[in-house]
């Protein structure tokens, strides 16, 4: 009880943030607005590469968690159109690759940053942290 | 080489046959005529001697009639008559000695006739003579000498011109046959030299035909080479089209078995990509779930979920490093992963890699121990080295006794550093040294799961090292330790390349 109302004190010193989470892995996008919510953010979820850039076009966000791979256009496509489009809002590519060149690739379509699949809960928000302390 | 030098006789074959054959072409003709000519030449001085001989069997008849006009009239012929009469013969005889004086028989024939006209030329004059002096008698006695030899002079003459005539005629006769001979030689020459022109543009017919067909067979080499499509079939039945046929075969098998390559690749790729994306996702929802109930963001679940949850995370840790490791170790071995090289103090690498495992080390109560080389520097992927460095020290804190400790040492040599890593731990058994470095070889099955290692570490540390040029081995005693060792290229500087000159000076 003591807990629950020391993580509810604690969020509402913390900035509140908007943050559009792409992955068409529904039990994962589950876990992680779960989190999001508990730390008081607020998560909006899309499954595909078109629901994202529709959302994008329409509502600004203070972070975009994008996977690297979703079933109608890779995540990479999904950046670089963004960017085309003028979009400044800060994106961090979700993904399993770790190899220089794939990191390469992803700045060049406009990423800001990664987040090495899988991560811990510290991990993601120690990252969180730093973006809107940064902003 | 082997092939040129046949060329090379080949073309000489093809030169020199028809050069040596009209060579002896020209020179029986040259004979032949030559031949002909000295028949010639032979025909008409033998005919020439015939008309000498001829010549002098009037003169001695005209000589006779000047014995006879003697002999009747009893009136001496002028002297200067019979003088003309005497050099004209001289002079045939001349040049009848001179027509036959390569024969030797003739040569003597010609000297006893000489002797006989000469003889009866003497008996004349000195009849003469005595017709002069009023002797007619004396002189008609010595005449009577000349019945004797007369007719001997006059058969002579006849012999040596019946034989001129016959040798005359063999030379005409030699002298045709040699014409016809050179008649037929020339039709001979003729018909060999339409057959070697012939002869020549079929070579040469060829020669392009089999050209032009090798050709096709180079550019389709080169085809093969930039996987262009292949030209059509060469024509033909013959070795040529035989090859063209092969190659044709050879190439679909090779085209074969790039597609499967290509496939297996692509398999491959989709497997790498498999493991890189779709067994993370699933393992990201367990560990974020598993690390919220660790870190209390559901509430208060107890010190027992906690643990339990705890653990999870570490497992789900271990079963990501263990991918990551594959995916590396398959990165490595297929020669796909592109080393940062660049010039690097061997004291840095060692410090860090140090700093990485001290945690690790107190947690066992491991002592660690760093004694460095000064700051020679290594040509090496300093990330990738410390990955190598990192991974050994691990082994040894995890194999150590409390208590004991593990020392780096860097062992400075000509163009290659040796970093070492000693350990009293365990050791490793005789038999398992060697494969050691092999994937999934480890001591004992159960470090597996006791010692939460993978199996690949030392495979990945061999391939790294290999990479840079370096070997990768260890010494161990069972029970007393073990000490492994690496080396690394050092670096083309200044520094180590007067160091080196220092120590052999």
């Amino acid at each position: 009880m003591w807990n629950g109302c020391n993580t509810i004190f604690a969020s509402t010193l913390k900035q509140m943030a908007h943050v559009l989470l792409v992955d068409d892995d529904g039990d994962l996008a589950e876990t992680l607005k779960e989190v999001f919510e508990l730390e008081s953010h607020s998560c909006d979820c899309v499954e595909t590469a078109e629901q994202a850039l529709e959302r994008l076009s329409k509502t600004a966000y203070d972070l975009v968690l994008l996977d690297w791979q979703l079933p109608d256009m890779d995540g990479l496509e999904v950046c670089r159109r963004y960017r085309a489009a003028g979009g400044k809002d800060r994106i961090v590519m979700l993904t399993g690759m770790r190899d220089a060149q794939s990191r390469q690739a992803g700045r060049q379509a406009g990423a800001d940053d990664f987040l090495t699949k899988p991560f811990t809960v510290d991990q993601l928000l120690e990252r969180m942290a730093a973006y809107l302390g940064a902003t | 080489m082997h092939l040129n030098l046949r060329l090379f006789y080949k073309l000489i074959a093809i030169v020199l046959i028809p050069f040596v054959f009209e060579g002896i072409l020209a020179w029986s003709f040259f004979n032949m005529v030559e031949s002909a000519q000295t028949q010639a030449s032979n025909e008409r001085k033998a005919r020439r001697a015939s008309a000498d001989l001829n010549d002098l069997y009037q003169r001695t008849t005209d000589t006779a009639r000047l014995v006879g006009v003697v002999v009747l009239r009893q009136k001496a012929p002028s002297a200067a008559d019979f003088n003309r009469q005497e050099q004209t013969m001289a002079g045939d005889l001349k040049d009848i000695r001179e027509l036959v004086h390569d024969d030797p028989s003739m040569l003597k024939q010609v000297d006893e006739l000489e002797q006989n006209i000469n003889a009866s030329l003497r008996v004349v004059e000195e009849s003469l003579s005595d017709v002069e002096s009023n002797d007619q008698m004396a002189a008609v006695s010595k005449l009577k000498f000349l019945k004797n030899t007369a007719p001997v002079v006059t058969e002579k003459l006849s012999t040596l011109r019946n034989h001129f005539e016959e040798k005359a005629d063999e030379h005409f006769y030699r002298q045709a046959e040699d014409f016809k001979r050179v008649h037929t030689l020339t039709w001979i020459g003729i018909l060999f030299n339409a057959l070697l022109v012939l002869g020549l543009a079929l070579v040469a017919g060829i020669e392009r035909n089999i050209r032009s067909r090798l050709m096709v067979l180079v550019e389709n080499t080169h085809r093969l080479a930039k996987q262009q499509p292949l030209l059509p079939p060469v024509g033909g039945t013959d070795e040529i089209a035989h090859l063209d046929k092969v190659f044709k075969q050879m190439a679909q098998a090779l085209d074969e078995a790039r597609r499967q390559r290509e496939e297996i690749e692509r398999v491959k790729q989709e497997f790498v990509s498999m493991i890189s994306h779709d067994l993370r996702t699933p393992l990201t929802s367990i560990q974020v779930f598993v690390s919220m109930l660790a870190k209390g963001m559901y509430g208060d679940v107890g010190e027992k979920i906690k643990d339990k949850a705890a653990m999870a995370d570490r497992n789900a840790s271990r079963l990501i490093r263990l991918i990551n490791d594959l995916l590396d170790i398959e990165k490595m071995e297929a020669g796909q992963l592109a080393l940062a090289c660049e010039d690097v103090p061997v004291s840095s690498i060692v410090e860090r890699s140090l700093e990485s495992v001290r945690d690790f080390a107190d947690k066992n109560k491991v002592v660690l121990e760093g004694t460095t080389c000064g700051d020679m520097l290594v040509r090496a992927d300093a990330d990738r080295i410390v990955q190598v460095l990192v991974n050994l020290l691990s082994n040894a804190i995890k194999f150590s006794p409390q208590g004991e400790t593990v020392t780096v040492a860097v062992d400075d040599g000509e163009t290659l550093l040796t970093v070492k890593v000693i350990d009293h731990g365990r050791g490793v058994p005789q038999n398992l040294q060697d494969s050691i470095f092999e994937r999934f070889k480890q001591v004992e099955a159960k470090d597996a799961t006791e010692k939460k290692g993978t199996g690949l570490g030392l495979a990945i540390c061999k391939a790294i090292v290999e990479q840079h040029g370096g070997t990768i081995g260890l010494e161990s005693q069972e029970g007393k330790g073990s000490v492994f060792h690496f080396t690394l290229p050092k670096a083309h500087t200044m520094a180590n390349a007067q160091a080196l000159a220092m120590k052999h000076a």
